[in-house]
């Protein structure tokens, strides 16, 4: 029943898995430790953590859909359970319902492809025996089932309430991997299951399209967002708006480019989210405007945080440039004029919320004097520390990465790609070398540095955060004047991207909930009738069938 | 050994119970689980058939074949079960009188080869009904016995009629005559016939728009009736409800519009569980939607479908008893039903249970329902019927609304209060989920039997 098999494509996202699931398993036992062992929620997290590694094994390793979808299913509910332990009923509910959309998106697609073909098995599947009426609305399913795991928008509604409110630490499992099995199934999709010959252009445009706008709305949203963790689901479901968006353009250099930055994604929120998780466990605050100032009391989460952002804006010299250039030389060379545009522009905005991501927690004013801060585990510090290394070894060797796919490429039939050296990262029509840009940044990283501590005694004193008199506003004693309050609010003011910022998806979502809800008080009405209107009514039923049916 | 024997020794039983009060409980689970392991030898020997009187037109006939055979050892199993989980009660004695005697007419009514015989064995298996329902012995129990009789005899009504006019156009009551020589009745009695024992059998097979009474009396009923109304009764009749029709060799019409009653029968319980505040209520509503799945897939004439509805009927017998007994805990504890006391109670295990029971009538894997749902949408695909599909899944959403929502408040930070159970129960318990588990990890032998089943119920008539 269980059909597994190694393949370089399931090597890739297990490992990956393996990164978060092996760090986080030091800092939940590290954690554990201290807790009684008959904790009722502590075993039965163990539980439902190791279930959810054995089905991400599965759902990577499957060789038919059908184990994939047990796979998948398995997947959703037990991430189900180990959100629930903090998540609220309502935050829950959506995450189960979305996901089980998906399941069921996903159960109809193979059903329908299992009948057709007669069999369940990637390499047996012949698609070409599915009538060409069904090939649209398989592809559709398949479509539906991989934007709502991977939050593609209008299907991304339950992402960012169920990342803030699930436990810190799970929230970078969700963001880091779980997510990334909506990529694998894409990737799977368009290489086994339905293959390129299938797929109509015109979709995949769309598709494209709708990872970009996602991008774009999703980054813009972050920048608003006053809680940390929402920023991050924003920035999440922002990434893999990129992600979807490059793997839709079905070259060689597009698949690189979206596993390229499948992997940073994966080892940056692993190490974000874990920074945040660490901030919260010290200070027990998720807002900006309640933290700042706290690098003179913790360096290394500072260095890590920068690491981390760097990777996540895509600026050279670490692993994250290396992505974001593959994605824009290959939209270059495909010509995608537009979607580099949108790409750019949804990329440059994105420094806005990385940077209010350092400044609101690190930087500016301290609120020392309000906070209790509580000890961190040091293993708090093990996954920022392994995404940090990986991040930095990628900036310097950013061919690493395309040594790791080229086994992936050649076994979805793609020629693989040559790499002169390790340091060397080619683009099509234009290279970089990492460890020469890695070189240069350190030496005007160090000059800098020089610079700032030749100054240190010369910078003015610190001021309260609550002092503006630098600023042009009027001083209203309400009014947190931190850095990390407010900002984002000025955005609304302008045209397009209020517009954006006003209006949301959720309010369609709801009006569907609502609708269902009344007309199940509705038709609930119907199990409390009387025993004589129901005698009335079978009366009823029994002679409209005899005069319909009667000749 | 006589197929007789698996309706007259839990009649005997019944009977005997003023005499042995004290041991019976012991008996009666020795004997089914005896009459279990019977059943389970004629594994292989099907079909048998055998007549108590041979005058040719009003003979008593009984049919074992492999699909009436599946029934009775599911319903033995069932009554073993539900007999074991009681065996350290003293209380409520009397109780072991009625539910062997709801055995007897249930497997009388699978076994059963003539349609009058069916007619005496379905008002048993009623009265037996109407007063478990009144067990609870407070005003809520006896109102909904006394509705429950009043449905009860318009389906015995419907059923009569429809007898009579089987009678009275072939001058024969046993099914395996009617089935060959139907054909040569009018039109319109034929469409009287067919209509009349679809209303009959209909109401008890709690099928939509005949179904409106059940949720009610599920409700004045205790958990572990309900747990025997559900895991047995409902599926004695659904299995009558198309064996009956097979037989008949109805016309794909009348399948077609069973199979769209169901789709609507599917959709109203769900939709209707979804604003319930109250387990009892969901649980039953539940049950009316699996109904509806069951019509979908048994009408569907096909072997792949209808085999796949076989393996449905078998895990959510289990499964649905499962959760009444477990329902039962909680209510002996709270002393209410009510959503709310799922927040309140602090037992893994439960929730376990729970859980266990709610994913696979959810239809998710790795547990049973899974491979029933999986087998009964991919036959359907076969069919091209792909709105059927398109519904279940768009209702399973539905239903997964509420029960994770049942789930989910077992999470919810309240006062709790533990829950102490017993070792039989909890052993029990536990068997039934690890039974649910098993057929989800490994279906293929249960799948082989569901297969038989279906080619026998289709091929009703050539046995």
């Amino acid at each position: 029943m269980f059909n597994l098999s190694v393949t370089p494509l399931g090597n890739l996202f297990f490992g990956l898995t393996l990164i978060v699931f092996v760090s986080l398993a030091l800092v939940n036992f590290a954690s554990f430790r201290g807790s009684k062992a008959s904790d009722f929620k502590n075993n039965s997290s163990i539980f439902l953590y190791t279930l959810l590694f054995i089905s991400l094994g599965v759902i990577f390793y499957a060789s038919d859909l059908i184990t994939l979808f047990i796979g998948w299913e398995v997947m959703s509910w037990s991430s189900y359970f180990i959100i629930t332990n903090r998540a609220k009923l309502k935050t829950s509910q959506k995450y189960i319902l979305f996901n089980l959309g998906a399941g069921f998106a996903l159960l109809g697609a193979v059903v329908l492809i299992y009948s057709f073909t007669g069999t369940a098995l990637y390499s047996d599947i012949a698609f070409s025996k599915v009538p060409t009426a069904l090939h649209f609305p398989i592809t559709l399913l398949l479509l539906i089932t991989i934007f709502i795991k991977s939050g593609v928008m209008p299907f991304h509604h339950w992402v960012v309430d169920t990342y803030e409110e699930a436990d810190n630490l799970f929230s970078s499992v969700l963001s880091a991997i779980i997510s990334k099995a909506g990529i694998f199934l894409f990737i799977l999709m368009f290489s086994q299951i339905i293959g390129y010959k299938f797929l109509e252009p015109m979709i995949f445009d769309i598709v494209a399209w709708l990872g970009v706008i996602t991008s774009v709305i999703a980054t813009f949203k972050a920048i608003s967002q006053d809680s940390m963790k929402r920023l991050l689901a924003y920035s999440s479901i922002a990434q893999l708006g990129y992600i979807v968006t490059i793997l839709s353009i079905f070259s060689v250099s597009g698949i690189e480019a979206g596993l390229y930055h499948t992997l940073i994604h994966t080892l940056v929120k692993l190490l974000l989210f874990v920074n945040v998780a660490s901030i919260i466990y010290i200070t027990g605050k998720n807002r900006f405007s309640e933290l700042g100032g706290l690098i003179y009391r913790y360096p290394i989460l500072f260095i890590m945080l920068l690491i981390g952002i760097i990777g996540l804006a895509g600026m050279p010299p670490l692993g994250g440039f290396n992505s974001k250039f593959l994605i824009y030389t290959t939209l270059l060379e495909e010509k995608k004029a537009l979607l580099l545009v949108a790409v750019m522009f949804s990329s440059a905005s994105a420094f806005l919320y990385c940077f209010k991501l350092i400044y609101g927690i690190y930087l500016g004013q301290s609120t020392d004097e309000v906070t209790e801060h509580k000890e961190l585990p040091t293993a708090y510090y093990i996954p920022q520390i392994i995404g940090a290394v990986i991040l930095v070894v990628l900036g310097l060797l950013p061919s690493v990465g395309i040594a790791i796919f080229n086994p992936t490429l050649i076994s979805l039939g793609f020629e693989p790609t040559a790499y002169s050296s390790l340091f060397e990262l080619n683009g099509g029509f234009a290279s970089f070398n990492g460890g020469a840009i890695m070189t240069l940044f350190i030496l005007i990283f160090v000059a800098i540095l020089s610079i700032a501590f030749s100054l240190k005694n010369k910078i003015r004193e610190r001021r309260d955060r609550f002092d503006i008199s630098y600023c042009g506003e009027t001083p209203n004693p309400t009014v947190n004047l931190h850095y990390g309050y407010g900002v984002g609010e000025e955005l609304r003011r302008i045209s397009f991207i209020g517009v954006i910022l006003r209006n949301s998806s959720k309010e369609y979502w709801e009006r569907i909930s609502t609708i269902v809800k009344d007309s199940s008080t509705l038709i609930k009405k119907l199990y409390g009738l009387t025993v004589q209107n129901i005698a009335l009514l079978t009366l009823l039923f029994f002679t409209i069938l005899l005069f319909v049916g009667v000749k | 050994m006589s197929i007789l024997y698996f309706v007259t020794i839990p009649l005997l039983a019944s009977f005997l119970t003023p005499f042995f009060k004290d041991y019976l409980r012991y008996i009666s689970v020795a004997l089914n689980s005896l009459l279990l392991v019977f059943a389970l030898s004629f594994m292989g020997d099907t079909p048998i058939r055998e007549y108590i009187s041979f005058d040719s037109a009003l003979s008593i006939s009984f049919v074992l074949d492999s699909a009436s055979l599946f029934f009775v050892v599911l319903f033995f199993l069932i009554m073993t079960l539900f007999s074991l989980y009681h065996l350290k009660e003293e209380s409520r004695k009397d109780s072991f009188i009625l539910t062997n005697m709801l055995l007897a007419s249930v497997s009388g009514l699978v076994l059963s080869g003539d349609i009058f015989n069916i007619y005496i064995f379905f008002e048993i298996a009623s009265i037996t009904a109407y007063i478990l329902t009144s067990l609870g012995r407070d005003k809520k129990a006896y109102s909904g016995a006394i509705r429950y009789m009043i449905i009860g005899s318009f389906a015995s009504i419907f059923l009569l009629i429809a007898i009579v006019t089987i009678y009275l156009n072939l001058g024969t009551l046993n099914l395996l005559t009617i089935s060959e020589s139907f054909f040569t009745i009018s039109q319109n009695s034929q469409f009287l016939i067919i209509l009349s024992l679809f209303i009959g059998f209909g109401i008890k097979a709690e099928i939509f728009p005949l179904n409106f009474w059940v949720v009610d009396i599920y409700q004045a009923s205790s958990n572990r009736v309900n747990a025997l109304f559900s895991a047995i009764l409902s599926k004695a009749y659904i299995f009558l409800f198309f064996h009956i029709a097979y037989m008949l060799h109805v016309d794909t019409k009348y399948l077609s519009f069973l199979a769209v009653i169901g789709v609507i029968s599917f959709a109203v319980a769900e939709l209707s569980a979804l604003s319930s505040k109250d387990i009892k209520r969901i649980f039953a509503y539940s049950t009316l939607g699996q109904i509806g799945v069951l019509f979908i897939a048994l009408s569907s004439n096909s072997i792949d479908v209808i085999s796949g509805a076989i393996f449905l009927i078998a895990i959510h017998s289990i499964t649905k008893l499962m959760l009444f007994l477990s329902l039962d805990i909680l209510e002996q504890k709270f002393k209410s039903t009510t959503i709310e006391i799922f927040k309140n109670f602090n037992s893994l295990f439960l929730v376990v249970i729970f859980a266990i029971g709610f994913l696979s009538l959810l239809g998710l894997p790795p547990f049973g329902g899974f491979i029933a749902k999986l087998t009964i949408l991919n036959g359907l695909v076969g069919l091209r019927e792909y709105l059927f599909v398109g519904a279940i899944l768009v209702i399973s959403l539905i239903e997964a609304v509420y029960f994770f929502r049942l789930l989910g408040s077992t999470r919810v930070q309240e006062p709790k209060e533990d829950i102490e159970i017993e070792l039989l129960p909890k052993v029990l318990l536990s068997l039934m989920a690890i039974a649910i588990v098993y057929f989800g990890l490994f279906p293929d032998a249960l799948l082989d039997i569901s297969k038989d089943v279906a080619t026998t119920l289709i091929g009703g008539a050539d046995v």
